[in-house]
């Protein structure tokens, strides 16, 4: 049974129609890649998701429906993550007391627990405005374990990351996910972030054009070139290469790709 | 405008120096996403902590324009029709070819007429940069809005800065962690690891010096890895290639 389920979602901004008629389900504890070229709507079903944006009858979570009544009840259990998020408690401690209620020896002991596990210890008795990009982003990530959000929504935050933070970032959420049966769904334009999920649900033109595993929609060059998304740039010189009878086999690596240009 | 920097230190960017020379499209890659905006702040705002920012002809924010992420979080209100004039009439400038920047950029009417809120983030990029247009600064920083973009929207942006460089004699300076989406398209490069310049150099001898790039762990752009490899293996020169297509070109000539 899913977890989220858009039934019949039909939304547009002006005369700008951005989804037609969309029906899309999750399943409870999957992480969810969604995708598709700019200005599809990918920030705007995550905010039909939130409820920031109320639509009638399209959003069910387990299967009651998100309404002006519940909406704050269904936020408290989620965290999103967007580019611009800031906090403005004096200290990363009192900022992260905020979601744990009493300001009490256990609860801070808990808090430096997880600080140390995240390696931001050093950083508890700093304002969270002094936090580099990546780390905001990480204490935000902290403060979802404790207060035991349910559902992550990331809203393309990796674009401001670097190749190692990223993975180490993935690799946090990764876990957290898979221990707590958490539900993710993030949003990303880039093929090379969706490698980890276990679906994905690709939008165009305002319908849903895929929904499935991840792993075929690497073979599907008719699907990847209608979504007009970002293919990794290994994977577009190899079909360069094929196309021009340079290489005739699939390549994962550069030194795979140089083997096979010299055979 | 030309722009040097000499041992500038800001944030965590510690000793740094490189030219930005005029008329040309320069990439600043670092591999540490603050370093960016901090060079990118400190070079638009004339900021620093110790260390010389000299611009050539003199510092002028009205001959600046600034394209980044936190330039688009920050624009919040209205609708993009005012945004885009806004620079422009504080400046005092004339508006005239706001139609012209408009349907180069490609900027509908809805766009125009929505609030910016509403916006996607790749929207926001066309209206900022349509903005930044309007008010015709000498130099453009570009900070790190590519991977916001999908690969059609960045080559029009692509040639559209290319068309300002070649054309008006715009300075550009382009700033990203992905070196193969810009590699193309520019003419120098600024190799920046936690906040300790690499190199200054044109965009191929950048990457030529292979003691400092394994040490410090930076990767090459595809088309340069794959040239040095093939060399390495058949010890056969591709010459330098900055595109796919032309690798491609180079392969078949030379390989096959």
């Amino acid at each position: 049974m899913s977890y989220i389920s858009i039934k019949n979602l039909n939304f547009g901004y002006d005369k700008k129609r951005i989804f037609n008629d969309i029906n899309i389900n999750i399943e409870k504890g999957s992480l969810v890649a969604l995708t598709s070229s700019n200005s599809s709507g990918k920030t705007s079903l995550l905010n039909i998701i939130y409820g920031n944006i109320i639509t009638e009858r399209t959003i069910f979570i387990n299967n009651v429906e998100l309404n002006q009544n519940n909406v704050e009840n269904f936020q408290r259990k989620v965290t999103f993550f967007t580019p611009c998020i800031k906090f403005y408690s004096k200290t990363v401690l009192d900022e992260l007391l905020l979601e744990l209620g009493a300001d009490n020896i256990i609860n801070k002991n808990k808090i430096k627990k997880i600080l140390q596990e995240f390696n931001m210890i050093k950083y508890i008795d700093k304002s969270p405005l002094c936090l580099s990009y990546i780390e905001t982003q990480k204490l935000n990530l902290v403060k979802a374990i404790l207060k035991k959000s349910e559902i992550l929504l990331i809203d393309n935050i990796f674009s401001y990351f670097d190749k190692y933070s990223k993975i180490e970032f993935i690799g946090l959420i990764k876990k957290y996910q898979i221990d707590n049966g958490l539900t993710v769904v993030y949003a990303t334009n880039d093929l090379n972030d969706i490698v980890f999920c276990d679906k994905v649900i690709m939008i165009n033109s305002a319908h849903v054009l895929y929904d499935g595993p991840v792993d075929k929609i690497y073979l599907n060059e008719k699907l990847l070139k209608e979504s007009k998304i970002n293919i990794p740039v290994l994977n577009e010189l190899m079909d360069k290469l094929k196309l021009y009878d340079i290489i005739n086999e699939n390549v994962c690596t550069i030194n795979e790709m140089v083997d096979e240009i010299c055979k | 405008m030309q722009i040097r920097v000499e041992n500038l230190f800001f944030n965590g960017i510690e000793n740094v120096s490189f030219d930005i020379e005029r008329e040309k499209i320069t990439g600043i890659i670092c591999n540490n996403i603050d370093d960016l905006g901090n060079i990118n702040e400190s070079i638009y705002e004339n900021k620093k902590q110790k260390g010389i920012i000299k611009y050539i002809p003199r510092y002028n924010i009205k001959k600046m324009g600034l394209i980044s992420i936190k330039e688009i979080n920050n624009m919040i209100y209205g609708n993009s029709y005012d945004f885009i004039l806004s620079k422009s009439k504080e400046y005092k400038y004339n508006t005239d070819k706001l139609q012209e920047i408009i349907k180069i950029i490609g900027i509908t009417d809805s766009i125009l007429k929505r609030d910016i809120s509403t916006l996607s983030t790749s929207e926001k990029i066309k209206v900022l940069f349509a903005r930044v247009l309007l008010y015709n600064p000498d130099t453009i920083l570009i900070d790190n809005i590519f991977p916001e973009l999908d690969s059609k929207s960045r080559d029009k942006l692509f040639k559209i800065l290319i068309k300002l460089n070649k054309f008006e004699h715009k300075t550009i300076v382009i700033s990203t962690i992905d070196v193969d989406t810009i590699f193309e398209f520019v003419d120098n490069i600024i190799l920046i690891n936690n906040g300790v310049c690499l190199s200054c150099s044109d965009k191929y001898s950048s990457y030529e010096n292979d003691n400092i790039l394994d040490n410090d762990l930076i990767e090459k752009p595809l088309v340069v890895n794959i040239s040095n490899k093939i060399y390495e293996k058949n010890q056969i020169k591709l010459g330098k290639n900055d595109s796919i297509n032309e690798l491609i070109k180079a392969i078949y000539r030379e390989v096959r």
